[in-house]
């Protein structure tokens, strides 16, 4: 099986102070090796402000934006660790902001083939000492290693 | 004899719907309740025009419109905190206990 992860798409040190700045950056990396088409930044800018994806992980705030599957290419997630924390609206609840330091982009050609990815994604945002390593990661390899032992 | 259904709806139908129905099917079968429940997912979008087929919806995104069947937020699930209320309110609303 392919893998999710591609250490081009971990973004260490992401300098950027808005929601838009955050997700643009890493869309224009996921456009840029091909893996979405360039409608997908429109996409997920769009997501987010409808239905937002900012959750309280455990210990530290995460996002999880992701887009229609028409968007997609191939398969992957991107992993974008922030310099310093971005306000993103809460997900069910948009009167909530969550700091996010973490940002998992889902770029997922369609979900039933994904289904313990999203599994185990969950189960690391529940997991305060991963959360912790992951933004800690000092190399794209580093992240990549932890990316790809946690998620299947 | 009739399963309960749940629809359970997220913006994009592809990803919390579906981390979040799966979370609900595991939880039915620890407590026993495996066989009584069937879990479907859509997204919210599609929500409305389904609605009247389940006894309930779980969704992950805000949602304002009124609709035929209770609308209780599962994003606790994602959290994986605050979930033993949302889950009573789950299981009272179907029935089962």
């Amino acid at each position: 099986m392919t893998s999710l992860f591609n250490p081009k798409l971990m973004v260490l040190d992401l300098e950027a102070n808005t929601v838009t700045e955050v997700l643009t950056r890493l869309s224009d990396r996921l456009i840029a090796e091909g893996y979405v088409k360039e409608s997908f930044t429109r996409a997920i800018l769009e997501r987010e402000t409808e239905f937002s994806t900012g959750l309280p992980g455990l210990g530290r705030g995460v996002a999880i934006p992701h887009a229609d599957p028409e968007h997609v290419n191939a398969s992957v997630i991107a992993v974008g660790i922030l310099r310093h924390p971005v306000q993103f609206k809460m997900m069910g609840n948009h009167d909530e902001t969550i700091d996010v330091e973490v940002v998992f982009m889902l770029a997922l050609k369609e979900s039933h083939s994904h289904m313990s990815v999203l599994q185990s994604l969950m189960d690391v945002i529940q997991n305060e000492s991963l959360l912790k390593q992951i933004k800690e990661a000092a190399t794209q390899d580093t992240l990549l290693q932890l990316m790809s032992a946690n998620i299947a | 004899m009739i399963k309960k259904r749940v629809l359970v709806a997220c913006g994009t139908g592809v990803a919390t719907s579906v981390a979040v129905a799966r979370k609900l099917e595991n939880i039915f079968k620890e407590r026993g309740f495996g066989d009584l429940v069937e879990v479907s997912t859509c997204t919210v979008a599609e929500m409305e025009s389904k609605a009247s087929k389940f006894d309930l919806i779980v969704t992950t995104a805000h949602n304002s419109k009124p609709m035929p069947v209770k609308v209780i937020m599962g994003v606790a699930f994602l959290i994986g905190r605050g979930t033993e209320p949302v889950l009573q309110d789950i299981l009272d609303t179907l029935g089962l206990k």
